[in-house]
């Protein structure tokens, strides 16, 4: 009897499948251009770490680049009727390289050697929706898009011998748009290798410096803004 | 014209599904391509507020695309050729820079995860770094002119496919983006650098739009 019971369950199998997806990657230029009012104010750039570089005969200067971010990240996707999927991640991000030079300023008519010094790290939650393109039992590529919710922290400290030392720290969040295509290979029926390519746009509102007891306050806002290439493994909870 | 492109569409097709009967790996291959970049140059990484012109080029270039199951690497040299200078439309005395002539040889170097096609092609996505090496000329607002001589190495990605023509041959279009800029090469002469230092900075980035042929040799 329990077996006739059963049988209709066995037939009409769930129209929906999950996985979760483990991904490591990086982002290219995070954080953008990094600006703040201070580096247009007291340094003369106006736009942050692309207009910060400067070099004159007889200064050592070293170029400071645009950040290098590593990200890391969890994914879980609802995959329904084998076409739709409803992705939910969440990543942590942090630059891993650039950011780090000595420029030159004018200091009321005197040139000075400037050591600057640009960090930025955070977290994101994105929530996207797509459409699923699946390749016999071998692929399926992804794309889709949606919003996130990002926090970020940027700071950046500027030291010169005028004697001159600006800390700035600036923390907020805003919702940026992401637009995602993502490819999975499958080594079997479960599991299968996966590469992301995410497009994120948003920039916070202009954020108040909260790093006190360097004399000055800065204001600055967040981009998350850009591109994210990213490496993983996907493990389907039920066979594809 | 449009008869002609349709006979060599339909052309493409037969030959496509006549001759590629199954999917074979494809190990290494060597391809040319033409491709087109906008806003080469972008001075507006420079001057945030200017109003440009933006130099258009096109791209010339070899590709060799090594790959194994799943993964693939992709390295190769493109050279740019200006199809028009870019300009500074308003500002050139805050800027200092009137027009600007980038060129570039490129050498790209990417890796990541493949993914073929049923048996027609296969799709491409990976990350990873190019080195530039720049030449051509800025024309300053005083008139005078300075030629750019600027190195430098992006990171970005690329992303592509490819469509088996014969067993050894693919037609292949791919997307590559790169953030890369040089350090501070041209001394401006605006009212933003009063104190004649060299700020200019060639911004190689951008994305870049490629067309080719591979051909197979594994």
């Amino acid at each position: 009897m329990a077996a006739i019971a059963l049988a209709p369950i066995a037939v009409y199998a769930s129209p929906f499948n999950q996985a979760i997806s483990f991904y490591a990657g990086y982002i290219p230029s995070l954080g953008d251009n990094l600006y703040s009012y201070e580096q247009e104010n007291t340094f003369g750039s106006t736009n942050g770490v692309d207009g910060i570089n400067k070099s004159l005969s007889g200064f050592n200067t070293s170029q400071i680049h645009r950040l290098i971010g590593a990200t890391a990240g969890i994914n879980l996707k609802i995959v329904m009727y084998d076409f739709f999927a409803l992705r939910i991640g969440a990543n942590y991000f942090k630059n891993v390289w650039g950011g780090k030079g000595k420029t030159v300023y004018d200091d009321g008519g005197t040139t000075r050697l400037l050591e600057c010094t640009y960090r930025y790290d955070g977290f994101d939650i994105p929530v996207t929706f797509g459409i699923v393109i699946p390749f016999y039992k071998d692929m399926k590529i992804t794309f889709s898009c949606g919003i996130a919710y990002a926090w970020g922290r940027y700071r950046n400290k500027f030291e010169s011998d005028a004697p001159l030392l600006y800390r700035g720290e600036f923390k907020g969040h805003d919702y940026p748009l992401v637009l995602n295509v993502e490819g999975e290979y499958f080594m079997d029926e479960k599991v299968a290798l996966a590469t992301s390519l995410s497009y994120y746009r948003g920039t916070t509102t202009v954020i108040k410096d909260s790093k006190q007891g360097d004399g000055n306050t800065d204001y600055a806002p967040l981009d998350f803004t850009g591109y994210r290439f990213l490496l993983g493994i996907s493990y389907y909870f039920k066979p594809i | 014209m449009v008869k002609k492109a349709i006979i060599l569409t339909t052309l493409v097709i037969v030959l496509h599904t006549g001759i590629v009967t199954g999917y074979a790996q494809r190990y290494a291959g060597i391809g040319i391509h033409v491709g087109a970049q906008h806003d080469v140059g972008d001075i507006t990484t420079f001057y945030p507020d200017a109003k440009t012109d933006p130099q258009n080029s096109i791209l010339f270039g070899i590709a060799v695309r090594l790959s194994i199951p799943y993964f693939f690497i992709r390295t190769g040299a493109d050279t740019s050729f200006t199809l028009n200078k870019g300009k500074v439309l308003e500002d050139e005395a805050t800027v200092g820079v009137k027009s600007y002539n980038v060129k570039y040889a490129m050498i790209p170097l990417y890796a990541g995860l493949q993914f073929p096609l049923l048996d027609k092609g296969v799709f491409y996505l990976g990350g990873g770094i190019s080195y530039f090496y720049g030449t051509g000329n800025v024309r300053l607002s005083d008139g005078s002119s300075k030629d750019i001589d600027a190195t430098c190495l992006g990171t970005g990605f690329l992303a592509g496919i490819q469509l088996h023509i014969t067993s050894s041959t693919s037609l292949y279009m791919e997307w590559m983006y790169i953030d890369a800029q040089s350090d501070p090469v041209i001394t401006t002469t605006g009212t933003l650098n009063p104190n004649g230092y060299e700020d200019l900075f060639i911004n190689y980035g951008g994305h870049r739009i490629m067309l080719g042929v591979m051909y197979y040799v594994l």
